[in-house]
């Protein structure tokens, strides 16, 4: 095993000593090299108000990722407290404060009086979970909660249609694709690949499977996020004749019989798989391609096919920061999975250069480049994104849906009380979102907690939260964030670069006393950021 | 035909004489046509069987094509309710509606109605078989044979039976064919039980003493005395055993274990679309009536068989 040493300069903050006017000490940590894999070389907290993260490769994408729910800055003393765990005590700088999380029933938030921003416009807020949408939809009418998330496709119209009620359609950031591995027949053949493209109807998919707002996918990226989004790379049109002679030009047999996986698992961009497996079915079966659909469970189907043994499968990707290397790179880049077999070299040079560009439109250059060789080659068929909604009481003020489902309730105001009850599928797994990934516990935590940057309400804009200011040097390396004075913790600590450099550092360093979280698998930083510091050694 | 007409004639005086003169079998049959509940069962399954075999005629579309880009067809099509133009419905026939596919579900009704009692009729053929063999062998030999057989059976007979068939479909995979066999194997036990019970008392008959007394081996013993003396109750065990093999097959399919997408396989039928209970309803409506009545059909016959067939019950009617 490779061993890292850490260069640590961690002392204990001089807490001991209340009356005298002392400087804590700053903590800086670094990696010894850049060899352990991951992308952030060192953090350092530069004075009490400056924090500084060195890269070892360019990432134009870095203040997309700071904004994230999941780096939210946590109070030192906290972190400390909790062993590393914060699951049922997050305290952060957020408008709300936890007040208490009945396990099984609600979660109560009280409005942070001393909040450095806007303070929150409802004394508290309440979150209530129901996993039927029907149920949701029903206490919504009963006046019973003020705003629901995801009301069942077939309420929309019921919805629209109740002058008490209002619809707030939520822009699908994310995108359903057919996934081809190319190393498995006859999908190692292009042309097969090219003939199901043309194949497929994705408008008839929309159109009868999917919720309003839901839009016909031309390519991986979603139009919601508009860096890699590149409108001028048309896709291959539907046109089961063409799709007749490519296959015929390949000279298979037909009727191809092809096996289609999929797993039974709902999620935005793909609301009902088992009717969409059925259509493609039926659709290729026009061009005389014979499909059996198989079911497999969610977590072995997720393996199989990251481990690259699924030929023809359905699958999706629903965007955690706003940038198009949380799409392409993450599927069609150089250190990617096998789930597409072998990869591409036009598709995966575009995109490493694009990786290390800070000018936007230098980036779409070459992102209409590998959006294009994406198209040509076939990797994967996009067909949609898909679409959801929020829906409140109409007199609500302040009413909103965000494409990346994170709400924020403190803009909402429910004239009638100084209550406002939100209710959501399901109930968080903890409210440490630096270890969780379920978007229903990080909509819970970002009310609490809040990250350096942030996202615009109701858009995938980025906006200063705990940090004034930030700048980058010229090659996108070194990210040098000032944060906000005066800002203090619902516990009362103030807030200094320590505190970032700790929240932080508990995610990177697994040798850290407080990496513990909840499961400790801490799965954001380690795909956003590409491997952990002192990570034990996997044999 | 002449000579059987003269035999006829040549028969008279004895008929006269000693009254009709009728094979066992008539006897039973005419038993079986007395009683009603056989009557309605065996009506019920014959349409079914006709249903079955003339599926192609009667189903109005093909059972897995969507009825996107149709003529005539009116968007949206996913879950359209049924309609019948004898009852105002001016768009084109679905006498059940389209399925979430937009699929005719009266034609996968129609088709379900083969995988159905294909699976009915194959799994107890498969239980029958060897149940039957299993159970003759211990009643008729006994002793430690009849022990180890027995016991085995036992151990199937302690588990739930859906349950077992889950387990064996979890190690041989979901599909169809592998469905029945679970389902088949699951069954085993009720026949074996059910042959040897009546092998044991069938083997101490005279006929059979008789026929060992002249020197019959045991495989004519077994099959040719013993064997067509126990097949009452098992006619009768075996026809309310196609209804609950229809049942349990529509189980293990309803579980994702059994006829997969996009067989119209009425367990299958109901799964995919019990989420839409409530927004549907036609969807789960008609492939449900479809289990009940062809289940109810072949138990109606098999009490009714029963009924005409056991010597206990005979007259009680």
């Amino acid at each position: 095993m490779k061993k890292f040493t850490l260069l640590l300069v961690l002392l204990v903050a001089a807490f001991a000593l209340p009356t005298v006017a002392q400087e804590e000490e700053l903590l800086s940590v670094s990696a010894e090299s850049c060899d352990y894999g991951g992308i952030i070389k060192s953090i350092e907290a530069v004075d009490s108000l400056t924090v500084k993260f060195s890269l070892c490769v360019p990432d134009p994408a870095f203040p997309s990722k700071a904004a994230f729910s999941a780096f939210g800055i946590q109070s030192s003393e906290n972190l400390e407290a909790s062993g590393g765990a914060p699951i049922e005590t997050p305290v952060g700088t957020g408008p709300y404060s936890l007040e208490r999380w009945d396990r099984g029933t609600e979660i109560v938030f009280t409005r942070n009086e001393s909040y450095w921003g806007e303070p929150a416009k409802e004394g508290t807020l309440i979150f209530r979970w129901n996993s039927e949408s029907a149920a949701r939809v029903t206490e919504l009418q009963a006046g019973t909660v003020d705003g629901i998330d995801n009301p069942g496709p077939a309420d929309f119209a019921l919805i629209e249609g109740d002058p008490n009620l209002a619809l707030f359609p939520r822009d699908g950031a994310n995108v359903f694709y057919i996934g081809f591995n190319n190393t498995i027949a006859p999908f190692d053949n292009p042309l097969v690949r090219q003939a199901i493209a043309h194949a497929i109807d994705k408008q008839r998919i929309v159109d009868n499977f999917y919720p309003e707002g839901s839009s016909v996918a031309t390519q991986f990226m979603p139009p919601a996020i508009p860096s890699g989004y590149t409108p001028e790379v048309e896709p291959f049109p539907y046109d089961p004749e063409r799709a007749r002679e490519l296959l015929a030009e390949a000279g298979v047999t037909l009727p191809l019989e092809v096996k289609l996986t999929w797993r039974d698992v709902v999620r935005g961009y793909l609301p009902t798989p088992g009717i969409v497996a059925n259509d493609i079915a039926s659709q290729l079966a026009e061009v005389g391609i014979n499909v059996t659909v198989e079911v497999v469970e969610s977590g072995a189907f997720i393996q199989s096919v990251q481990a690259g043994t699924e030929g023809f499968y359905l699958l999706g990707w629903g965007a955690d920061y706003p940038d198009a290397t949380n799409f392409l790179d993450y599927h069609f880049g150089d250190n990617t999975n096998a789930q597409f077999g072998t990869k591409f070299d036009t598709i995966t040079a575009p995109l490493k250069a694009a990786a290390s560009l800070s000018d936007f439109e230098a980036r779409q250059a070459l992102y209409v480049e590998a959006n294009t060789a994406i198209r040509d080659n076939v990797p994967m068929i996009p067909v949609a994104h898909g679409g959801s909604a929020t829906a409140f009481r109409a007199e609500i003020v302040g009413a909103h849906s965000s494409p990346l489902s994170n709400e924020q309730f403190s803009v909402v105001e429910d004239p009638s009380d100084d209550v406002f009850v939100w209710m959501q599928n399901g109930e968080p797994i903890s409210l440490y979102c630096a270890d969780e990934t379920d978007g229903e516990s990080l909509r819970a935590c970002e009310q609490v907690v809040e990250s350096l940057l942030g996202f615009e309400v109701g858009s995938t804009g980025i906006v200063n939260v705990l940090a004034e200011s930030y700048s980058a040097n010229e090659d996108l390396t070194e990210w040098t964030f000032t944060l906000r004075e005066g800002v203090t913790f619902h516990d009362g600590t103030a807030l200094d670069a320590n505190d970032v450099v700790l929240s932080w550092l508990v995610q990177w360093d697994a040798s850290h006393p407080l990496h513990v979280g909840n499961s400790g698998q801490f799965e954001y930083f380690g795909s956003l950021f590409g491997a952990f510091l002192n990570a034990p050694a996997t044999e | 035909m002449s000579s059987t007409s003269r035999n006829v004639v040549a028969l008279k005086p004895t008929e006269d004489l000693l009254g009709p003169r009728r094979a066992p079998w008539r006897d039973t049959v005419g038993r079986i046509l007395r009683n009603r509940s056989a009557v309605v069962g065996l009506i019920m399954i014959s349409f079914m069987l006709l249903v079955a075999v003339g599926a192609d005629l009667i189903a109005t579309h093909a059972p897995n094509e969507p009825m996107f880009g149709k003529p005539g067809e009116v968007a949206p099509l996913p879950r359209k309710p049924p309609c019948v133009p004898a009852f105002g419905c001016t768009e084109p026939m679905h006498l059940m509606g389209l399925d979430q596919n937009a699929r005719d579900v009266f034609s996968r009704v129609v088709h379900g109605s083969r995988l159905s009692l294909f699976v009915g009729i194959t799994v107890v053929a498969f239980a029958l078989s060897v149940g039957v063999l299993i159970g003759l062998v211990a009643g008729f030999f006994g002793g430690w044979v009849e022990d180890v057989l027995m016991r085995s059976m036992d151990v199937l007979l302690a588990f739930p039976s859906l349950l077992l068939a889950i387990a064996i479909v979890t190690i041989l995979g979901p599909g169809l064919q592998n469905a029945l066999l679970a389902i088949g194997i699951v069954s085993v036990p009720v026949y074996a039980r059910l042959t040897r019970a009546s092998v044991l008392s069938a083997k101490e008959m005279e006929y059979v003493t008789a026929g060992r007394a002249l020197g019959a081996g045991p495989m004519r013993l077994m099959f040719v005395n013993i064997l067509p003396n126990v097949l009452t109750p098992l006619i009768v065990q075996a026809t309310l055993g196609v209804g609950t093999a229809v049942i349990e097959a529509a189980a293990l399919s309803f579980l994702g274990l059994g006829a997969q997408p996009p067989d119209p396989e009425w367990g299958q039928m109901l799964s995919e679309a019990r989420a839409l209970v409530f927004t549907a309803p036609h969807l789960v409506f008609f492939p449900g009536i479809a289990i009940t009545f062809t289940v109810l059909g072949f138990n109606l016959l098999g009490d009714g068989l029963r009924d005409a067939l056991d010597p206990r019950l005979r007259g009680t009617n």
